[in-house]
């Protein structure tokens, strides 16, 4: 075999801080061969991103490698001069970023900033330079490259600075492609024609990737093997289909059950989260790491001397770091996962939504504008939305990013006023309403949960005061005691300890603060919870116990909630009904099932497909978008996906708006297309039924 | 209970100084001229006012007792106890006018940041306008108009540095106003004094203890500077800037008049720049 492009030997990573040396990185090995792609995946915090900075050798001052050895090409990185580094890096070796727009110099023209690769680190004359760059946008698939090379950064779409990204770093024929999160900033249906291109790419240029990620469902599509991390250990390394379908290591096993797979809703297969959370890196527990957290953890064997990892097989590609792997078998355990979920029956209706529209005027200060004078503008971020929830029902509403979905959030929390049309709530129109004049009991009614974390709770004040503060706002009680009471009750009911009530929110970690974020949106026992984006920020493990907790709640509660998300395998396990958003447009709307089976609106049929699925047996139908989501301030005439449809019939779409086809089960969808024909696709996932997945040989095939 | 919890946040708070080596001696320096003002009664030799024996130098033994340590002035006063006492002037008046530029600008800038649009073109404006003048005509200007006396120098020092505050408030409300705890308030029917004074103010401490420190710093050197042109407290008050103003005809020959004032107020900002240089550090770190 040809010499490997890069070994990693029994690396260890320490980061020495004031409370002293802390291990990031312990004990890593890797060997990767041309062409290959290598996924690590594991939650943050795990040392991902350690290993790909110790692999450039930029690991941040305060963080040292203490034991091991990097070899690319033979050479040891971690003793070479910073000027030999400087030639390997970005020539030998290129890293792209997740944030694209950070990854880019925004005053610079972009065609400068790829020559320049070539200039620096190949001597090239400029207008071969040039050229070469020219030749290398239109490899990654971008229209109009000239153009693209006379833009500065702002000018083009986040999916067209991720393609310059990579270009940049293909420029210069690396050996090695270091890939941190590339996707995780952007959205769904754009993130789908990045991963097709990287996938691509590695046969056009053969290069060697490390694709870092914490989407299981990625990895599946782009590598071959793969390391799962957990607390800077990795845990289990081989081929993808041995570790999907065969994982040996429990923390393996518990991040496929905290994933909604698009074959399970939550009533067949409930989600089933980790428990506890992630230790921090100087309070690892002796023995395994994941010990306090694994259901097979046998005291006397799991917490003795720290473990080795062990191959499974004779070549050697399958490991795992866990000492019981022999007597556990983890694809036994599947079927009996956790209690089931009890289907709620529906109540009546607590929110109707008819044709409610946001337009916002911006004043428009250009000298043209100003020439015609035409000096504002209209942002239509809400066309005309008309959907209603019920009680104990979840509703979901989908969509892009700039599609709509919290502006409509913001009009029914009574930030911004409506437009036109009505949203009423309880039977009371609210939508003309701004919150400060609702009534504390119309307030209460309705509470948000909010998507960030980090930025839900008032840093400067204890969780109890800020809980107490909801408590007295919304009236439900005034004695100090019983307010005191209901404040440890809230707590309770998202299952944090007492004591949390009097702690600050740096204190917490994000999915504690989350909970207490739910706590409060719960505090005035409302009819109608929207969510927005609750668990987008969080880890895979915490993300599924936080949607748990939720869900358990609005059962109990018999609460009706609204579920903003851009993530349909979420989605599709969590909701009743979906409303598909598209430019402040619903362009499809029914149950879960009916959205999520034939007949699709072209645009659905593109969002289900891009879904990242993390089951090797699922098959599925590849729809990628072109192009971006127009501006709201210029939205396209006719249906407003005209500009991106892959199933566009022809000029009708850009004239007339599409009519609304109902079923007579309450399945709408918006499109020119007859309903027909829109019948008559395949289902995007062709998935075997749910068996025990030993007898898979007995593969029934059913359809979504 | 109360008091156990008051002492642990003073506690806190300087364990959080001493991460920082130069907040330390920035802290040290300001508790040295606050120990100071407070004790003036005791420490100083002399009267600060009554004239005992002119233009001596340093080091020069009193006929009747005692020793003139930094010397007198031309009015025979004791220039030690001249600053001794000079510290009290300083150390009420520079807090005092610092906090009520506070009061005006923060309230400006909230209301500025929060509400946006009209209200917050109109102040800007205004602010924009005070801005655009040399800070010393400005004060001359006022002083002039409205004569010299402890309590206008407050009024000009706030008149002056309040739209620097509007500015530093304004750009941090302008982005704490977006937080999703700022929205979770408005859902729940909060007024916009609430929203303002609880969940976006206190978490615009951080900077604004910073600024505050350096900007007591400038005023201490604007009530020097408003001394030195004979616009600071009336005459017989001991007064830092008065004290370099009266020695500056004599200074090639008596240096030693305008040497130690000028010392002192140096110390001074220099202990309070450090300070805030310190607390700017330890509050990147985390």
């Amino acid at each position: 075999m040809a010499q490997p492009i890069l070994e990693i030997e029994r690396l260890s990573i320490s980061y020495f801080t004031r409370a002293g040396e802390i291990p990031a990185v312990i004990d890593f090995n890797m060997t990767l061969h041309e062409g290959e792609c290598i996924g690590l995946v594991g939650e943050s915090g795990c040392g991902k991103s350690t290993v790909a900075m110790a692999i450039m050798q930029y690991l941040s001052g305060n963080a040292r490698v203490v034991q091991g050895s990097i070899r690319f090409k033979g050479r040891e990185l971690t003793q070479l001069s910073p000027r030999e580094l400087r030639k390997i890096r970005g020539n030998d070796i290129a890293m792209i970023y997740q944030e694209p727009m950070a990854s880019l110099n925004p005053s610079m023209l972009i065609g400068h900033q790829l020559a320049e690769v070539l200039i620096c680190h190949k001597k090239m004359p400029k207008s071969e330079a040039y050229s070469q760059s020219l030749r290398m946008l239109a490899d990654v698939n971008l229209p109009d490259p000239a153009r693209v090379m006379d833009s500065y950064p702002h000018q083009i779409s986040g999916g067209q600075q991720q393609r310059v990204v990579i270009a940049m770093a293909l420029l210069t024929g690396p050996a090695l492609l270091l890939l941190d999160e590339p996707t995780t900033a952007l959205d769904v249906t754009v993130e789908a024609g990045i991963v097709e291109l990287i996938d691509e790419l590695a046969d056009k240029f053969n290069t060697a990737m490390i694709y870092i990620s914490h989407n299981l469902g990625l990895i599946l599509k782009t590598c071959s093997r793969v390391n799962v991390m957990y607390s800077g250990q990795v845990v289990e390394v081989g081929e993808v289909e041995d570790v999907f379908d065969r994982m040996k290591h429990p923390y393996t096993k518990g991040l496929f059950d905290c994933i909604p797979l698009p074959t399970a809703d939550k009533y067949a297969r409930p989600l089933k989260p980790i428990k506890g959370q992630l230790p921090l890196p100087n309070e690892r527990p002796f023995g395994c790491f994941f010990g306090p957290r694994c259901d097979h953890f046998r005291k006397g064997v799991c917490d003795q001397a720290s473990l080795p990892i062990e191959t499974l097989d004779q070549q050697g590609q399958h490991a795992v770091r866990c000492i019981r792997h022999e007597e556990i078998d983890l694809l036994a355990t599947d079927l009996s996962v956790g209690e089931t979920v009890e289907k709620m029956p529906i109540g009546e209706e607590v929110l109707s939504v008819e044709s409610l529209q946001k337009y916002y005027q911006v004043e428009d200060s250009s000298l043209t504008s100003l020439l015609k004078g035409e000096d504002k503008k209209q942002v239509k971020a809400n066309e005309s939305l008309s959907f209603n929830a019920h009680t104990a029902e979840t509703v979901a509403i989908v969509g892009e990013s700039g599609c709509g979905k919290s502006t409509l959030a913001k009009v029914l929390m009574g930030i911004e006023t409506a437009s036109s049309g009505q949203a009423l709530l309880n039977g009371e129109d609210i939508a003309h309403t701004h919150v400060t004049k609702r009534r504390s009991d119309q307030t209460s009614a309705m509470q948000m949960v909010f998507q960030n974390p980090f930025d839900t709770l008032n840093p400067s004040l204890t969780i109890g005061s800020q809980l107490a503060r909801v408590i007295r706002k919304f009236g439900v009680s005034h004695n100090e005691d019983e307010i005191q009471t209901k404040v440890l009750e809230l707590l309770d009911l998202v299952k944090l300890p007492a004591d949390f009530a009097k702690r600050k929110p740096r204190q917490l970690s994000g999915g504690q603060k989350q909970r207490v974020g739910i706590a409060r949106a719960f505090a005035g026992n409302p009819s109608l919870v929207i969510a927005d984006e609750p668990v987008s920020a969080l880890d895979v493990s915490v993300g599924a116990a936080v949607t748990r907790l939720l869900m358990n709640i609005q059962k109990s509660q018999n609460t009706s909630l609204v579920f903003i998300s851009h993530d349909l395998s979420l989605v599709r396990y969590l909701a009743d009904r979906v409303v598909v958003i598209y430019l402040g447009n619903i362009v499809e709307q029914g149950t879960t099932e009916q959205v999520f089976s034939p007949p699709y609106h072209p645009y659905t049929e593109a969002l289900i497909s891009a879904i990242s699925v993390a089951d090797t047996s699922v098959k599925k139908k590849r729809v990628v978008l072109e192009g971006d989501i127009p501006s709201a301030m210029n939205p396209p005439s006719g249906c407003p996906f005209n500009t991106r449809c892959p199933r566009k019939v022809g000029a009708i779409c850009e004239q007339e708006k599409p009519p609304v086809i109902r079923s007579e089960s309450g399945h709408s969808i918006a499109c020119h297309i007859p309903i027909e024909t829109l019948s008559d696709v395949d289902p995007v996932f062709t998935v075997p039924k749910l068996v025990p997945l030993h007898e898979k040989e007995l593969e029934v095939v059913e359809s979504f | 209970m109360k008091n156990a919890s008051i002492f642990l946040k003073v506690f806190s708070g300087i364990a959080l100084i001493r991460e920082s080596r130069v907040a330390m001696v920035g802290a040290i320096i300001c508790l040295f001229w606050l120990f100071v003002a407070v004790f003036a009664s005791v420490l100083a030799p002399y009267d600060p006012v009554s004239t005992i024996l002119p233009m001596q130098g340093p080091m020069t033994d009193n006929p009747a007792g005692g020793t003139f340590w930094l010397g007198t002035d031309l009015l025979g006063r004791d220039i030690l106890s001249r600053i001794i006492y000079g510290t009290q002037t300083v150390l009420l008046y520079a807090p005092l006018a610092t906090f009520c530029a506070y009061l005006v600008g923060i309230v400006m800038g909230l209301v500025g940041g929060y509400y946006g649009g009209k209200v917050d073109t109109a102040l800007s404006f205004i602010s924009n306008v005070i801005l655009s003048f040399p800070v010393l005509v400005l004060y001359i200007l006022i002083i002039a108009t409205i004569g010299a006396s402890g309590v206008n120098i407050i009024l000009a020092v706030t008149f002056a540095s309040a739209p620097g505050i509007f500015r530093i408030v304004r750009g941090l409300t302008m982005d704490l106003r977006n937080r999703e705890y700022v929205s979770a308030a408005q859902t729940r029917g909060e007024n916009a004094l609430w929203v303002m004074f609880v969940e976006i103010l206190p978490n615009a401490r951080g900077p604004l203890i910073v600024d505050a420190c350096l900007r007591m710093g400038y005023v201490i050197i604007t009530i020097g500077v408003l001394g030195f042109l004979g616009m600071g407290l009336p005459p017989p008050t001991p007064d830092w800037g008065g004290m370099i103003s009266e020695a500056r005809k004599l200074f090639l020959v008596f240096p030693h008049m305008a040497v130690f004032p000028c010392i002192a107020i140096s110390s001074l900002v220099l202990g309070l720049n450090l300070l805030s240089d310190g607390l700017r550090e330890i509050s990147l770190r985390d």
